[in-house]
């Protein structure tokens, strides 16, 4: 109808997202190679992320699509490396069912929600000062030297306490899968 | 200590260290060094990584007070991406459904083929089998029966005759048997489809009753289920034997999924009004992106290539 571009149309919007896809495609693959030594399957997993973030981003408002996306990815990925740690023990991959994993084709939309929801608990559990530097670093993306200027701390105790938050997350992240 | 916790700690010592600022060439080589040592590095780093994209989600990491205002808004990110995204209730039409990564698959597999590299192959009895695209077979072949497991795709089979051994294709629960005829079988996450050029099969699914399907029909059962339906479709099953994929009045969406089966990049449709537009049109299986480009030429609709994933919008 009109020729200007108006960014609520849904194909305006679906551009964006797409945009988006596009402009992290490369960081995506290069982070997913670090975290399976597997060029190949880097690939395959930031395509499969990918089209769960477009469709997603269809149903609903994505916060942090960016976010969302590489947190997918990772997940993607914690799958995958958890079946070839089943597989090279048992050299059998069809019964594979461990009680922490997602199952194979779980729903990773529910496991990225519940995953935001266990971190988001999480927090209260941090103490004050980890929590500081947590939300520091990763919230609103400090540097360790300008956090341990702001909070005046050694810049080893920087790192010590967002090390610490960092694996209470984790943990929290991962105890209904591991005792 | 808990192993498991002090490899937590050790992944999340490493991201902590490279927050805020790149690995140095040195570090990301001992990151790398550490994580190749043991596939549990790589899973509990896997886990601290989702554990900080979970952080970077989380309305409640965003509403913590900090000792300083934040540099960056988060805030501001947030509204702009509700703004682009708040009125889109449509939903994206992936046409085709995830597709598994295989290795495993193709390491317990007698033939398989890769994407867009459809093979045919001469089998002992001296049976003709075509491997479509991305598809993948067990075969073996004994004194009473001959069996061939499709554990992924399609194949097609014209069965040498040879009463004494019936050959039977099996997908998932559905079991697909013959004496010599010629017929396809489709698998996917949604179900088997098995279609009769010659001669006649018998489909059995779950504990339902069997059906006997001659030239021309086709048989759908979806995943889990005991019966089969009948029904069309022939339409796309004819074509990809000869390579060429010819269709006539057949849904958008469903032709779109056709493509998708020889390309390494997937399709995406993002309106799905568009998906039961008719289409008309014959289609080269050897060069799957050209007959995409034409596809939507054919449909007036825009195609955007992002990385591995084709897009196609009004």
């Amino acid at each position: 109808m009109s020729a200007t571009p108006d960014r609520s149309t849904p194909d305006a919007a679906a551009d964006s997202i797409a945009d988006l896809y596009a402009s992290c495609y490369s960081e995506l693959v290069a982070y997913l190679r670090r975290l399976c030594g597997d060029a190949g399957l880097a690939e395959d997993l930031a395509q499969e992320a990918g089209m769960r973030l477009i469709s997603q981003s269809r149903r609903e408002a994505i916060a942090k699509p960016r976010a969302f996306l590489f947190h997918v990815a990772t997940n993607l990925a914690r799958d995958q490396l958890r079946r070839r740690m089943v597989s090279d023990s048992y050299a059998i991959d069809s019964d594979y069912d461990d009680a922490g994993g997602h199952a194979p084709g779980a729903d990773h939309i529910a496991s990225v929600q519940e995953d935001v929801a266990r971190v988001s608990a999480a927090l209260n559990t941090l103490t004050p000062r980890a929590r500081d530097v947590l939300v520091l670093a990763r919230i609103h993306g400090h540097t360790q030297k300008e956090i341990a200027d702001q909070l005046k701390l050694q810049p080893k105790t920087v790192e010590n306490h967002l090390t610490r938050a960092l694996a209470q997350l984790g943990a929290a992240l991962t105890g209904r899968r591991r005792q | 200590m808990n192993p498991t916790e002090s490899l937590l700690q050790q992944a999340a010592r490493w991201h902590a260290i490279a927050s805020g600022r790149n690995l140095s060439v040195d570090e990301s080589a001992s990151l790398d060094h550490w994580l190749a040592q043991n596939p549990r590095h790589r899973l509990a780093y896997a886990d601290i990584c989702a554990a900080a994209f979970a952080l970077e989600q989380s309305p409640a990491a965003a509403a913590q007070p900090v000792a300083r205002p934040a540099a960056r808004s988060a805030a501001r990110t947030f509204l702009r991406w509700s703004l682009a995204a708040a009125p889109l209730l449509v939903l994206a039409l992936v046409v085709a459904g995830p597709r598994v990564v295989p290795t495993w698959q193709n390491l317990n597999s007698d033939l398989y083929t890769e994407i867009g590299k459809p093979q045919q192959r001469t089998l002992s009895d001296g049976s003709v089998l075509q491997l479509d695209t991305d598809s993948a077979v067990r075969v073996s072949m004994r004194d009473d029966r001959r069996d061939i497991e499709l554990v992924r795709g399609r194949l097609s089979i014209a069965v040498a005759k040879d009463p004494a051994r019936p050959l039977h294709v099996t997908s998932g629960g559905v079991d697909a048997m013959a004496v010599g005829t010629r017929f396809v079988v489709d698998r996917s996450d949604s179900g088997t489809g098995v279609g009769v050029h010659e001669g006649i099969v018998r489909v059995a699914a779950g504990k339902g009753e069997p059906v006997e399907l001659s030239a021309g029909q086709h048989a759908f059962v979806a995943s889990g289920a005991d019966q089969a339906s009948l029904g069309r479709r022939a339409n796309l099953e004819e074509g990809w034997t000869g390579g060429v994929l010819s269709v006539e009045q057949v849904p958008l969406a469903e032709v779109l999924a056709e493509l998708d089966r020889y390309l390494p990049e997937r399709i995406i449709l993002s309106n799905d009004a568009e998906a039961a537009r008719p289409i008309t049109a014959s289609l080269p299986l050897d060069d799957p992106a050209a007959a995409l480009h034409v596809l939507a030429q054919t449909a007036q609709l825009k195609l955007r290539h992002i990385p591995r994933v084709a897009y196609i919008m009004r």
